[in-house]
Protein backbone atom coordinates (compact mmCIF):
# COMPACT_ATOMS: atom_id res chain seq x y z
CA UNK A 1 0.00 0.00 0.00
CA UNK A 2 1.31 3.40 -0.95
CA UNK A 3 0.04 6.49 0.79
CA UNK A 4 0.87 10.17 0.60
CA UNK A 5 1.88 12.00 3.72
CA UNK A 6 -0.69 14.20 5.45
CA UNK A 7 -0.14 17.93 5.85
CA UNK A 8 -0.44 19.59 9.25
CA UNK A 9 0.00 23.16 10.39
CA UNK A 10 3.28 24.19 11.92
CA UNK A 11 3.12 27.06 14.38
CA UNK A 12 5.18 29.09 14.22
CA UNK A 13 7.03 28.30 11.05
CA UNK A 14 10.53 27.01 11.59
CA UNK A 15 12.94 29.98 11.59
CA UNK A 16 15.07 28.32 8.93
CA UNK A 17 12.06 27.48 6.74
CA UNK A 18 9.77 30.44 7.27
CA UNK A 19 7.85 29.92 4.05
CA UNK A 20 6.76 26.46 5.10
CA UNK A 21 3.49 26.57 7.00
CA UNK A 22 2.75 22.90 6.45
CA UNK A 23 4.64 19.93 7.78
CA UNK A 24 4.07 16.68 5.93
CA UNK A 25 3.83 13.66 8.21
CA UNK A 26 3.70 9.93 7.45
CA UNK A 27 0.28 9.10 8.83
CA UNK A 28 -1.67 5.87 8.87
CA UNK A 29 -5.25 5.62 10.01
CA UNK A 30 -5.56 3.10 12.77
CA UNK A 31 -7.89 1.85 15.45
CA UNK A 32 -6.76 0.43 18.74
CA UNK A 33 -8.64 -2.19 20.68
CA UNK A 34 -8.34 -4.19 23.84
CA UNK A 35 -10.45 -7.01 22.48
CA UNK A 36 -11.65 -7.90 19.05
CA UNK A 37 -15.06 -6.38 19.65
CA UNK A 38 -13.95 -3.18 21.35
CA UNK A 39 -12.24 -0.71 19.07
CA UNK A 40 -11.50 2.98 19.18
CA UNK A 41 -12.58 5.29 16.40
CA UNK A 42 -10.09 5.68 13.58
CA UNK A 43 -7.36 8.21 14.13
CA UNK A 44 -4.16 9.21 12.39
CA UNK A 45 -0.95 7.89 13.92
CA UNK A 46 2.56 8.97 12.97
CA UNK A 47 4.88 6.33 11.56
CA UNK A 48 7.97 7.15 13.60
CA UNK A 49 11.07 5.00 13.39
CA UNK A 50 12.64 7.29 16.00
CA UNK A 51 10.27 6.03 18.65
CA UNK A 52 11.20 2.77 20.37
CA UNK A 53 7.56 1.94 21.03
CA UNK A 54 4.03 2.52 19.90
CA UNK A 55 2.61 5.21 22.14
CA UNK A 56 -0.88 6.57 22.44
CA UNK A 57 -2.59 9.17 24.59
CA UNK A 58 -4.29 8.01 27.76
CA UNK A 59 -7.55 9.36 26.34
CA UNK A 60 -7.63 6.35 24.03
CA UNK A 61 -7.21 3.98 26.95
CA UNK A 62 -10.01 5.80 28.73
CA UNK A 63 -12.21 5.34 25.67
CA UNK A 64 -11.50 1.60 25.64
CA UNK A 65 -12.02 1.22 29.37
CA UNK A 66 -8.40 0.29 30.02
CA UNK A 67 -7.23 1.14 33.52
CA UNK A 68 -4.02 2.85 32.47
CA UNK A 69 -2.11 2.71 35.73
CA UNK A 70 -2.62 -1.06 35.92
CA UNK A 71 -0.13 -1.44 33.10
CA UNK A 72 3.62 -1.89 33.24
CA UNK A 73 5.04 1.47 34.27
CA UNK A 74 8.02 3.04 32.57
CA UNK A 75 8.92 6.53 31.45
CA UNK A 76 9.90 8.31 28.28
CA UNK A 77 12.90 10.10 29.73
CA UNK A 78 15.38 10.85 27.01
CA UNK A 79 12.58 11.42 24.57
CA UNK A 80 10.71 14.02 26.51
CA UNK A 81 12.47 17.12 27.69
CA UNK A 82 12.12 17.94 31.33
CA UNK A 83 10.65 15.76 34.03
CA UNK A 84 10.08 12.07 33.57
CA UNK A 85 6.59 11.29 32.42
CA UNK A 86 5.13 7.90 33.22
CA UNK A 87 4.12 5.59 30.41
CA UNK A 88 2.00 2.54 31.11
CA UNK A 89 2.30 -0.39 28.76
CA UNK A 90 -0.59 -2.64 27.85
CA UNK A 91 -1.07 -5.36 25.29
CA UNK A 92 -3.47 -4.03 22.70
CA UNK A 93 -4.60 -4.68 19.16
CA UNK A 94 -3.97 -2.21 16.37
CA UNK A 95 -5.94 -2.26 13.16
CA UNK A 96 -3.89 -0.52 10.46
CA UNK A 97 -5.68 1.17 7.57
CA UNK A 98 -8.63 -1.21 8.04
CA UNK A 99 -6.42 -3.90 6.48
CA UNK A 100 -4.03 -5.43 8.99
CA UNK A 101 -4.41 -6.38 12.64
CA UNK A 102 -1.42 -6.66 14.94
CA UNK A 103 -1.04 -7.16 18.67
CA UNK A 104 1.55 -5.00 20.37
CA UNK A 105 2.64 -3.84 23.77
CA UNK A 106 1.98 -0.12 23.54
CA UNK A 107 2.50 2.70 25.97
CA UNK A 108 -0.09 5.18 27.10
CA UNK A 109 0.93 8.61 28.33
CA UNK A 110 -0.61 12.02 28.84
CA UNK A 111 2.28 13.81 27.21
CA UNK A 112 1.67 13.38 23.54
CA UNK A 113 1.29 16.23 21.12
CA UNK A 114 -0.18 13.87 18.58
CA UNK A 115 -2.94 11.28 18.45
CA UNK A 116 -0.59 8.31 18.27
CA UNK A 117 2.88 7.06 17.40
CA UNK A 118 3.69 3.83 15.58
CA UNK A 119 7.20 2.97 16.74
CA UNK A 120 9.77 0.26 16.26
CA UNK A 121 8.73 -2.33 18.81
CA UNK A 122 5.51 -3.90 17.65
CA UNK A 123 4.99 -1.89 14.50
CA UNK A 124 8.22 -1.74 12.49
CA UNK A 125 8.89 -5.40 13.23
CA UNK A 126 5.61 -6.27 11.55
CA UNK A 127 5.90 -4.14 8.44
CA UNK A 128 8.45 -3.09 5.85
CA UNK A 129 8.13 0.61 5.28
CA UNK A 130 9.68 2.77 2.61
CA UNK A 131 9.69 6.54 2.85
CA UNK A 132 9.91 8.41 -0.44
CA UNK A 133 10.73 12.09 -0.13
CA UNK A 134 11.68 12.48 -3.77
CA UNK A 135 8.06 13.36 -4.55
CA UNK A 136 6.00 16.22 -3.17
CA UNK A 137 4.15 15.53 -0.97
CA UNK A 138 6.24 12.60 0.23
CA UNK A 139 4.83 9.08 0.27
CA UNK A 140 5.23 5.98 2.35
CA UNK A 141 4.88 2.45 1.16
CA UNK A 142 3.91 -0.19 3.67
CA UNK A 143 3.83 -3.95 3.39
CA UNK A 144 2.98 -6.49 6.06
CA UNK A 145 5.73 -8.99 6.78
CA UNK A 146 4.51 -12.56 6.35
CA UNK A 147 6.11 -14.64 9.05
CA UNK A 148 6.58 -18.31 8.33
CA UNK A 149 5.28 -20.41 11.20
CA UNK B 1 -10.47 25.42 26.14
CA UNK B 2 -12.11 23.25 23.59
CA UNK B 3 -15.41 24.99 23.15
CA UNK B 4 -14.52 28.50 24.13
CA UNK B 5 -11.03 29.19 22.93
CA UNK B 6 -11.76 29.60 19.28
CA UNK B 7 -15.39 29.45 18.28
CA UNK B 8 -18.24 29.57 20.72
CA UNK B 9 -21.08 28.23 18.71
CA UNK B 10 -23.99 26.00 18.47
CA UNK B 11 -22.62 22.55 17.97
CA UNK B 12 -24.73 21.52 15.05
CA UNK B 13 -23.96 24.04 12.33
CA UNK B 14 -21.32 22.59 10.10
CA UNK B 15 -20.06 26.03 9.16
CA UNK B 16 -19.20 26.74 12.76
CA UNK B 17 -16.55 24.02 12.73
CA UNK B 18 -14.90 25.00 9.53
CA UNK B 19 -14.39 28.73 9.48
CA UNK B 20 -10.82 28.30 8.38
CA UNK B 21 -11.71 26.36 5.28
CA UNK B 22 -11.56 22.73 4.46
CA UNK B 23 -8.80 20.27 3.83
CA UNK B 24 -7.00 20.48 0.52
CA UNK B 25 -6.53 17.28 -1.44
CA UNK B 26 -3.31 17.31 -3.47
CA UNK B 27 -3.02 14.36 -5.80
CA UNK B 28 -4.30 11.98 -3.17
CA UNK B 29 -2.52 13.72 -0.30
CA UNK B 30 -4.62 15.36 2.37
CA UNK B 31 -3.45 18.74 3.62
CA UNK B 32 -5.14 19.59 6.90
CA UNK B 33 -3.26 22.86 7.42
CA UNK B 34 -6.12 25.25 6.71
CA UNK B 35 -8.70 23.12 8.46
CA UNK B 36 -6.74 22.59 11.66
CA UNK B 37 -5.12 26.01 11.89
CA UNK B 38 -8.45 27.55 12.75
CA UNK B 39 -9.99 24.69 14.67
CA UNK B 40 -10.56 24.53 18.41
CA UNK B 41 -7.51 23.59 20.45
CA UNK B 42 -6.77 21.23 23.31
CA UNK B 43 -9.65 19.01 22.41
CA UNK B 44 -10.55 16.06 20.24
CA UNK B 45 -11.94 16.75 16.81
CA UNK B 46 -14.03 14.44 14.68
CA UNK B 47 -13.52 14.62 10.92
CA UNK B 48 -15.61 13.24 8.10
CA UNK B 49 -14.43 10.34 5.95
CA UNK B 50 -12.65 12.60 3.46
CA UNK B 51 -11.08 14.57 6.34
CA UNK B 52 -12.37 17.69 4.66
CA UNK B 53 -14.64 18.90 7.46
CA UNK B 54 -14.75 18.95 11.22
CA UNK B 55 -18.02 17.39 12.28
CA UNK B 56 -17.55 17.21 16.03
CA UNK B 57 -15.36 18.15 18.95
CA UNK B 58 -15.14 17.42 22.61
CA UNK B 59 -13.05 17.24 25.73
CA UNK B 60 -13.09 13.47 25.28
CA UNK B 61 -12.95 11.20 22.26
CA UNK B 62 -16.44 9.97 23.04
CA UNK B 63 -17.85 13.51 23.03
CA UNK B 64 -16.26 14.27 19.68
CA UNK B 65 -17.52 11.02 18.18
CA UNK B 66 -21.03 11.54 19.49
CA UNK B 67 -21.13 15.03 18.03
CA UNK B 68 -19.88 13.68 14.75
CA UNK B 69 -22.69 11.14 14.75
CA UNK B 70 -25.22 13.88 15.44
CA UNK B 71 -23.85 15.64 12.39
CA UNK B 72 -24.38 12.59 10.24
CA UNK B 73 -20.96 10.94 10.32
CA UNK B 74 -21.25 7.52 11.93
CA UNK B 75 -17.57 6.59 11.86
CA UNK B 76 -15.57 9.79 12.14
CA UNK B 77 -11.79 10.01 12.19
CA UNK B 78 -10.70 11.62 15.42
CA UNK B 79 -7.65 13.75 15.99
CA UNK B 80 -6.17 15.47 19.01
CA UNK B 81 -5.89 19.20 18.41
CA UNK B 82 -2.98 20.43 20.53
CA UNK B 83 -2.48 23.92 21.90
CA UNK B 84 0.20 24.50 19.28
CA UNK B 85 0.92 22.43 16.18
CA UNK B 86 4.60 21.57 16.48
CA UNK B 87 7.14 19.66 14.44
CA UNK B 88 7.40 17.02 17.13
CA UNK B 89 5.18 14.37 18.56
CA UNK B 90 5.96 14.63 22.25
CA UNK B 91 5.10 17.51 24.53
CA UNK B 92 7.67 18.86 26.89
CA UNK B 93 7.11 18.28 30.56
CA UNK B 94 7.92 21.01 33.09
Amino acid sequence: MKKSYTGFPIEPAHPAFKDETTIWMPILNVRVGKAHDVWSPRFGAVVDSGSPWCIFPTALADYLGIRVTAGIESDVGGILKGDMEPVYFHSINIQVESTWNITVKAGFTKKLAFSGILGRNGFFDNFTIRFDHSVKPPQLEIEKIQFIQ
Amino acid sequence: MCLSERFVTNIVGQEEYNKGGSAVIMGGAINLTALLSNASRECWLALNEEQSKIVGRGETIREAVEEGKKNGVDDPIVIWSPKVWMARVYMETK
